[in-house]
């Protein structure tokens, strides 16, 4: 009876360690930087924006912002180094190749647009209903991360659109 | 040796005053040489008399050659989890008992029954433990089957759900080293074992949950940024039936514990990667009051 206590005190110690989750981990952001790597692969910038850096801007509060710049870490788009570049304030955003503005600034999307306007600028936006606003919006569609896809609008900015992107994305007249 | 020495005088005595058979010495024979520890004798011995015509009817020779067999598994065998003389001495006892009609002689007979038991059990166990996990299975089989034979009125219940646990948390390791799909299987066999014992068991159910939660994270996390967008949808239909196993026994387990905290983390994050943002607010919200916050 001792020995089978002991081994039973065993047997426990041996189950209790192993309880939880191996790390929490954000499964949506990295399904959202998959999919922006591959709007950058399957859209054609102008000559002048394949030069230097290819600048992902990201305006508001998002966990994304850190799966974006492992990933820029690692990969390129072509032969450009991928920067991503944080804005905290309209006033501050530049030209950039993509602008992604989060749901939570979802009240400054069109005051984001306008101040990009001039240039060929992809702009991304998440929140349901945007899809005639920005170029490119993530939805939800049966808890799968699904985007809408706006050809008038990214065209407007002199993007071209690769048909792997139109066949997949969920177009927005 | 269980057998008393009264019992071995007056076996003496009738071996030298009547007239016996040479099978019959040999049964006395290596009684004696059991008592003085020469123990492969005495089992030549009882061998002997366990083939012979004349002596191989009589249930004391089983009863015996399990006395034998057990002294020469303590002594000889001890640290062979595979030992023949272990077997071969529960094979003896457990005949004995099924033939036996003096009740006078079976309790030795089963509390030596339970000894060897116990060095299964723990021989399993240890097995488990050093990752021999299919020579832990044999002999918690060997354990189990024997036990219920011999104590059917007893409940085996927790000690069942005990082991399997235990199982499962090996097979679950070595999933997360080797993220195959034989060891991930494994994992959930042992789970599901435990919950179609008993259901409401909280540490399978979480566990349940969380290995199917874990393989859904691992495909995320494999997927590289090299490959195209049909790869991403795909991985993504793969993902959405495991969210689906994981987060009922998720439910479950925070229905059967509301309180434990990594069940609440948990499901806060199921239901973030889920979409199901309300809910995965109200589970950090339950979380914040739980931690005092």
């Amino acid at each position: 009876m001792v020995s089978k206590v002991k081994y039973g005190v065993l047997l426990f110690f041996l189950f209790w360690v192993n309880t939880g989750f191996q790390t929490q981990y954000d499964t949506n952001s990295k399904i959202k930087a998959l999919f922006i790597y591959n709007f950058s692969k399957y859209i054609e910038w102008p000559e002048d924006y394949k030069i230097g850096n290819f600048v992902i801007g990201i305006y508001g509060e998002t966990p994304l912002a850190q799966e974006l710049e492992d990933m820029a870490k690692t990969k390129k788009v072509f032969n450009q180094a991928i920067q991503i570049q944080k804005y905290s304030s309209t006033s501050e955003i530049k030209k950039c190749h993509m602008l992604l503005v989060t749901s939570k600034e979802e009240s400054k999307l069109t005051e984001c647009i306008s101040k990009t306007n001039t240039f060929s600028t992809l702009i991304v936006s998440e929140k349901e209903g945007f899809g005639k606003l920005s170029g490119i919006n993530f939805v939800v569609v049966q808890n799968k991360q699904k985007f809408q896809l706006n050809k008038n609008n990214i065209e407007k900015r002199k993007l071209k659109v690769g048909s792997s992107l139109l066949a997949l994305g969920i177009p927005v007249e | 040796m269980r057998v008393s020495v009264i019992t071995y005088f007056v076996f003496l005595y009738i071996a030298f005053a009547l007239p016996l058979s040479a099978q019959r010495i040999n049964i006395y024979k290596a009684l004696n040489y059991d008592k003085l520890q020469l123990y492969d004798s005495a089992r030549i011995c009882i061998d002997s008399a366990l083939v012979h015509p004349e002596t191989k009817d009589d249930i004391m020779v089983q009863y015996y050659r399990g006395f034998i067999y057990k002294n020469l598994y303590v002594y000889r065998d001890k640290k062979n989890k595979k030992s023949i003389y272990r077997d071969e001495a529960l094979r003896d006892f457990f005949h004995f008992l099924e033939v036996n009609t003096s009740e006078a002689l079976n309790p030795p007979c089963v509390k030596t029954i339970d000894f060897l038991l116990i060095s299964l059990y723990n021989d399993a166990v240890t097995s488990m433990y050093s990752n021999q996990i299919e020579l832990a299975l044999k002999l918690w089989e060997k354990y189990i089957t024997s036990y219920k034979k011999l104590h059917p009125e007893k409940n085996t219940l927790d000690t069942e759900i005990q082991f399997y646990k235990s199982l499962a948390t090996v097979y679950s390791d070595a999933y997360d080293s080797s993220k195959t799909e034989v060891d991930f299987n494994k994992a959930e066999q042992a789970y599901v074992y435990i919950l179609s014992k008993d259901s409401n068991n909280w540490s399978a159910n979480y566990n349940l949950g969380v290995l199917y939660y874990n393989k859904m994270t691992s495909l995320v996390k494999q997927q590289g940024y090299d490959d195209d967008l049909n790869a991403i949808l795909e991985m993504q239909e793969r993902m959405t039936p495991l969210m689906k196993q994981a987060l009922p026994y998720l439910k479950k387990a925070y229905e059967l514990n509301p309180k434990h905290r990594e069940t609440l983390v948990g499901l806060a994050e199921i239901y973030y990667n889920f979409y199901e943002y309300e809910l995965s607010d109200r589970m950090k919200l339950e979380l914040k009051l739980l931690d005092g916050k």
